[in-house]
């Protein structure tokens, strides 16, 4: 007997051991009205973005809302890589927020699960104050309904080191992914601690994700048929722009040594540290350079990213404010998206955070501060985005690819385990085929 | 004995067994909330095909079913078994010879015995921060020294192949886990009455002699016991390895429990990620017996 109630004993604590932080979650969501019968609570989760003025002005324009309103907000700021483990058990404790901060492609994959508003009346409010980019509408929708409000994108860009590129015999930036390579291939010096190409491919690495499919995507690959019912990765095109990246980590070495391990903050370290002659990016390090080396800031360049055999890619990344459906607050969460979206005070906001943070109002583009040439650089590109799901449009399925990583894991395969290509693009077919037939 | 004795005693043993009860009620309340309960729960949650934001419907076995002839789940099995053996390894080795040479009266004494305790002090995600920079490619420090001392002709990507970044996950936890098998048989050490080594010295025991008929025997149950509290803790371990290699590259160092998070946080299917965790609870469960029974035969 005493064996058996040790056992029972043990079984429960090692269950609790996997079981215990289910229920911790969601601690600091929640709106609705306190306990006590005060102010009604607001919380806000943001991403935490590069540019401290920018958080600041979103923090102010948020306590200014709730001010306005006779409410309490709270803006918890947060680092992306955190959002998704804070959604789910959020979600799992019925803990939300009344708004979240959403990038498109997890916006899709909630909607999906049915966990979001639908927003499309909100959507239209602010599309008829200000017009939106047209293209921005696909990647919010799901079934014909907007389920995030756009509130800014974020384009990716090339960064590159003049003077390193000079001193490699470039005077200018690479056209296309084989000149990348080739400059990569020059300007990297082990005995300097040079990284010719700042890219990465590690575990939970989003830029990675990015990064592999604007090179897919321009050598003519996809990870999705025009119809959307199949993925088509497994192709020749796919497995040329493989390729080219697998040859520039295997063959050329023009790649940090523990590039398949790099996080989101690893090309922005590369970089800011000096050791980087290119990297593919958002804004962030030019935001940071800004402030923070003048020298470094001098020696960057800023350029398109280059284009492949089937043209030029731009992965379109769109950032987003979204509300649970669950929340006490609907009413006044959709006010206050209006409110921030709001076209003065928005362009303010949008100019703390300049090159970051673009506007997704179009005729912003034509405003002052888009016409300075690095700035203009970044807007250029939005016109032009290419959003997951391509050959489709945006769906719940191309989301979940994407937050599952499963294109770095494709390359992890290539890479680390130095599987043949085509199989590890066929492994990845599958995996994309078993998304979409759920 | 009178009719009024046996009432007084029956009413007496009532009392104390209302008293008993009312006594341990506390802790098998806070058993029934903190553990069962969740136990129940994540329990039917795996016989469920729920993800995030669904009810999830009743599927039996199905969650178990799919995990099994997951070569991913096999590796992690691989994974979690190399990775707590060899940190327990280091754990138990250098944590006996930490404790030996702290008991030894060396200078600074109570000082070292201080610094030994230091990685357990230091919070976890703060030490693993410390430790990626150590060994990051990017101004960090190890290759750094390397470089300078002309031991390596170029960068070492330490967690950039499997096996270095399994090597680097359990340095890691070994670094942190040796204070408390150290501290352990310290304690063990120091209950030892100095008179069985005058008796040994008097038989003509020489040191190693010594070691092994007075100071094994007697660590030997604390280090079991230090043993399998840390190998329990080594299984559940989950911050190290996360914050450091996210479970790559390519799942070289995917455990148990970064494998039921990725399923559950990563992809969202709660179901899964609970049948993952609770696949791997017999070993546990008859680990913590042991040591539980241990505990109690000790008392």
């Amino acid at each position: 007997m005493k064996k058996l109630v040790a056992l029972i004993l043990a079984a429960v604590l090692t269950a609790t051991l996997f079981t215990g932080c289910s229920n911790s979650a969601g601690q600091n969501g929640g709106g609705g009205t306190d306990d006590e019968g005060g102010s009604t609570k607001f919380t806000v989760w943001m991403l935490k973005n590069f540019s401290d003025v920018s958080n600041q002005y979103f923090v102010d324009r948020s306590e200014q809302f709730g001010a306005e309103k006779g409410i309490d907000v709270t803006v918890e700021m947060i680092p992306y890589a955190e959002f998704l483990t804070k959604w789910t058990a959020a979600i799992e404790s019925g803990e939300t927020p009344d708004v979240t901060y959403m990038g498109y492609q997890e916006a899709g994959m909630f909607a999906a699960q049915g966990v979001l508003m639908d927003l499309s009346d909100v959507y239209q409010q602010i599309d008829e104050r200000e017009a939106l980019y047209p293209s921005l509408r696909s990647a919010v929708s799901y079934e014909g309904a907007q389920y995030a409000i756009p509130y800014w994108t974020e384009p990716i860009v090339l960064h590159y080191r003049k003077d390193l590129l000079e001193k490699a015999g470039y005077t200018e930036p690479p056209k296309t992914w084989e000149e990348f390579r080739e400059i990569a291939k020059a300007c990297n010096d082990a005995a300097t601690g040079v990284i010719g190409a700042g890219v990465g491919f590690g575990k939970n690495n989003s830029d990675a994700e990015w990064f592999a499919r604007a090179v897919i995507w321009s050598y003519g690959g996809a990870l999705f048929s025009e119809d959307g019912t199949s993925s088509i990765v497994n192709s020749k095109e796919t497995e040329e722009a493989v390729q080219l990246i697998s040859d520039m980590f295997l063959v050329d070495k023009s790649v940090a040594p523990s590039a398949v391990n790099w996080d989101d903050s690893s090309n922005n370290n590369a970089y800011l540290s000096g050791q980087a002659a290119m990297v593919i990016n958002a804004g962030s390090i030019y935001n940071n350079l800004k402030t923070s080396d003048e020298e470094l800031y001098a020696k960057t360049g800023v350029a398109t990213l280059p284009s492949g055999p089937a043209g030029r890619y731009i992965p379109g990344v769109c950032n987003n404010l979204a509300v649970f459906k669950n929340t006490e607050n609907a009413e006044l969460a959709k006010e206050y998206l209006l409110y921030m979206t709001e076209p003065e005070s928005y362009r303010e906001w949008l100019a703390d955070g300049a090159p970051l943070t673009c506007p997704i109002y179009e005729s912003f583009k034509n405003d002052e501060i888009w016409q300075d040439p690095v700035n203009k650089a970044f807007i250029d590109t939005v016109d032009s985005f290419v959003f997951l799901g391509y050959k489709t449009d945006f769906n719940p399925a191309a989301g979940e690819v994407y937050t599952q990583r499963m294109v770095n894991d494709m390359f992890q395969q290539v890479l680390v385990e130095q599987t043949d290509i085509p199989t590890a693009l066929q492994n990845l077919q599958d995996q994309i085929d078993a998304v979409i037939g759920k | 004995m009178r009719q009024g004795d046996y009432i007084r005693t029956g009413s007496r043993r009532a009392n104390l067994r209302r008293l008993g009860i009312a006594l341990i009620s506390p802790v098998v309340i806070y058993m029934l909330i903190v553990m069962v309960f969740p136990f129940i729960w994540a329990l039917f949650v795996s016989l469920t095909d729920k993800k995030v934001g669904s009810e999830g419907a009743f599927i039996g076995l199905q969650n178990y079913g799919e995990i099994m002839k997951d070569p991913l789940f096999w590796r992690s099995v691989l994974n979690t078994v190399i990775f707590t053996a060899a940190a327990v390894l280091l754990k138990v080795v250098f944590g006996v010879v930490m404790a030996l040479l702290l008991n030894e009266r060396i200078v600074f004494r109570n000082l070292n015995r201080a610094l030994l305790i230091l990685p357990w002090t230091i919070p976890t995600m703060v030490s693993v921060l410390i430790w990626q920079w150590i060994f990051s490619d990017i101004s960090g420090v190890l290759n750094y020294i390397l470089l300078n001392l002309h031991l390596v002709e170029e960068r070492v990507g330490f967690l950039a192949s499997r096996s270095l970044a399994m090597g680097a996950v359990v340095l890691v936890n070994a670094w942190r886990g040796i204070p408390f098998v150290g501290i352990s048989v310290l304690a063990g050490l120091q209950c030892i009455d100095g008179t069985l080594y005058e008796a040994a010295t008097i038989d003509g025991a020489n040191v190693l002699q010594r070691f092994r008929s007075v100071t094994l025997p007697m660590i030997k149950n604390v280090t079991i016991l230090a043993t399998i509290v840390t190998t329990v803790w080594t299984l559940g371990d989950f911050e190290i390895v996360w914050v450091l290699t996210k479970g790559g590259p390519s799942n070289g160092t995917q455990i148990l429990s970064t494998l039921s998070y990725t399923y559950g946080f990563m992809n969202m299917d709660i179901g899964k990620a609970l049948a993952v965790a609770l696949i791997s609870f017999p070993p546990l469960a008859v680990l913590i017996h042991f040591t539980t029974k241990r505990m109690l035969d000790q008392s």
